[in-house]
C-alpha cells in the first residue's frame, strides 16, 4: 500500500528544513495546521487556548524537528507532540481532566459490534463534543487519519490493549449518540 | 494507518469554525517566530554583542601574536579564544546586516565553523610551538577534531539527499492514478 500525499510531501519537507531551508518549516505549518487545530480543539474549552496550544506546538516541532532521526513516523510525532502540549497545558490549569484520569478501567470488551457508518459529519463533529476527553482523543486521531490502534497507541504512550479498550467505548458511545441523534431527527 | 474515507476527514475538519481575529493573532505571533526581525533595541543590543566579541577576539590575538611574555598553554588558550569569538562575531554580524533571523536548522554552518576554526586553531598551534610535541599533538587533535565534524556532516547531507530523492519518486508514484 502506497502511502498517502500529504504523509509523503510533510517528510518531503522535513528533511527540506533538516539540510537548512527555512521555508520548508512554513510549508509543514501550512499542510498541518487544520488538522492540528482540530485535534487540539477538541482539548480544550475555549478556541484562545487551542491556538495558543497550536503555536506552543509549532515552537517544540521548531526545536525537535532537527533532532528527528526517523522522518516517516513525522505524522505520529507531530500529533504527540500536540497532545503533549495540551496535556502541559491541562495539568497547569489544574482545572480539567487528563485523558487517563478519564478513562475507564481494564474492564473487559463487551461483544457488541460498534462499526461506525460515517456520513454526517456535522452529527460526528457534535458527538465528539459529548465523549469524555480519552474517548473523543482516539476517535479523533482514528477519524483524522485512520490510525491503527498501535500507531495511536505510541502517540499516546499507552499500551495497545489499553487503546484497543478505549477505541472499542469510545465507538459505542459514538454509535449511541447517532441513533439518538438520528432518531431524534427521524 | 488504515484505510479511510478521506471525504469524511474533510468534511469533519470543515465543521471547525474559527474566530477570524483570534486566527489572525496566531498567524502574526507564528510569522514573528520564525522570522525574528532584527530591528530597534534588539538591533543596537546586537550590535553590542558584536562588538564587544570583536574586541575581545582581537585582543585575544593581539596578545597571542605580540605579547612574548605570555608563553605556553595560556597563550594558546588566547590565539584559540581569539580565532572562535572573531568566527562568531562574523556569524552575529552577518544576521545584524541582514535584519532577519530565520529559524533554520544550522547543520551546515556548524560544521563549517568548526572545521575552519579547528584550521585556524591548528595554524595558530603549529606557528608557534611545531617542534614542542605536546602543542603538536594537541593541534593535530583539534584538527582532527574539526575534519571528523565536516566528514560527519557530509554523510549526514548525503543521507538526507539521498532520502529526499526516494521521496520525490514516491510522491510523483503516488500522484499517478495507480498509486491512489
Amino acid at each position: 500500500m502506497t502511502r498517502d500525499l500529504q504523509t509523503i510531501r510533510s517528510e518531503l519537507l522535513a528533511i527540506r528544513f533538516r539540510k537548512g531551508e527555512h521555508e520548508a518549516f512554513s510549508e509543514l505549518v501550512s499542510l498541518w495546521e487544520d488538522k492540528l487545530f482540530y485535534f487540539l480543539r477538541r482539548f480544550t474549552g475555549n478556541e484562545q487556548d487551542a491556538w495558543d496550544l497550536l503555536q506552543q506546538t509549532w515552537v517544540k516541532v521548531l526545536g525537535g524537528l532537527g533532532k528527528l532521526n526517523d522522518t516517516s513516523t513525522l505524522t505520529p510525532w507531530l500529533y504527540r507532540v500536540a497532545r503533549n502540549t495540551a496535556i502541559d497545558h491541562i495539568r497547569r490549569q489544574g482545572n480539567g481532566f487528563l485523558p487517563e484520569e478519564a478513562a475507564e478501567g481494564a474492564e473487559p470488551l463487551d461483544n457488541g459490534n460498534y462499526d461506525l457508518r460515517l456520513e454526517n459529519a456535522e452529527l460526528v463533529h457534535r458527538g465528539l463534543a459529548e465523549l469524555s476527553l480519552a474517548h473523543r482523543e482516539v476517535l479523533t486521531l482514528f477519524f483524522l487519519e485512520g490510525f491503527t490502534i498501535e500507531e495511536i497507541a505510541g502517540i499516546l504512550e499507552q499500551k495497545p490493549g489499553t487503546v484497543k479498550s478505549r477505541m472499542h467505548y469510545a465507538k459505542k458511545a459514538m454509535k449511541l449518540f447517532l441513533e439518538r441523534e438520528e432518531g431524534d431527527d427521524g | 494507518m488504515a484505510e479511510r474515507d478521506k471525504s469524511f476527514t474533510a468534511k469533519l475538519l470543515a465543521q471547525q469554525t474559527a474566530d477570524p481575529a483570534l486566527q489572525e493573532k496566531y498567524r502574526k505571533e507564528l510569522t514573528d517566530m520564525l522570522e525574528v526581525k532584527i530591528e530597534g533595541g534588539r538591533k543596537a543590543w546586537g550590535i553590542v554583542i558584536v562588538a564587544i566579541r570583536y574586541i575581545i577576539s582581537l585582543i585575544c590575538l593581539f596578545m597571542f601574536f605580540f605579547c612574548p611574555t605570555i608563553v605556553g598553554t595560556y597563550r594558546y588558550f588566547h590565539g584559540i579564544l581569539g580565532v572562535m569569538l572573531i568566527t562568531l562575531s562574523v556569524f552575529g554580524a552577518v544576521v545584524i546586516i541582514k535584519g532577519v533571523y530565520k529559524h533554520r536548522t544550522h547543520g551546515n554552518i556548524g560544521a563549517a565553523i568548526v572545521f575552519y576554526g579547528s584550521i585556524g586553531a591548528w595554524a595558530l598551534l603549529m606557528a608557534g610551538g611545531a617542534s614542542n610535541p605536546l602543542i603538536a599533538t594537541l593541534g593535530t587533535g583539534i584538527l582532527l577534531l574539526g575534519i571528523t565534524k565536516m566528514v560527519c556532516n557530509l554523510i549526514k547531507q548525503s543521507e538526507l539527499n539521498s532520502r529526499e530523492q526516494i521521496l520525490k519518486q514516491e510522491y510523483r508514484l503516488a500522484k499517478t492514478p495507480l498509486g491512489q
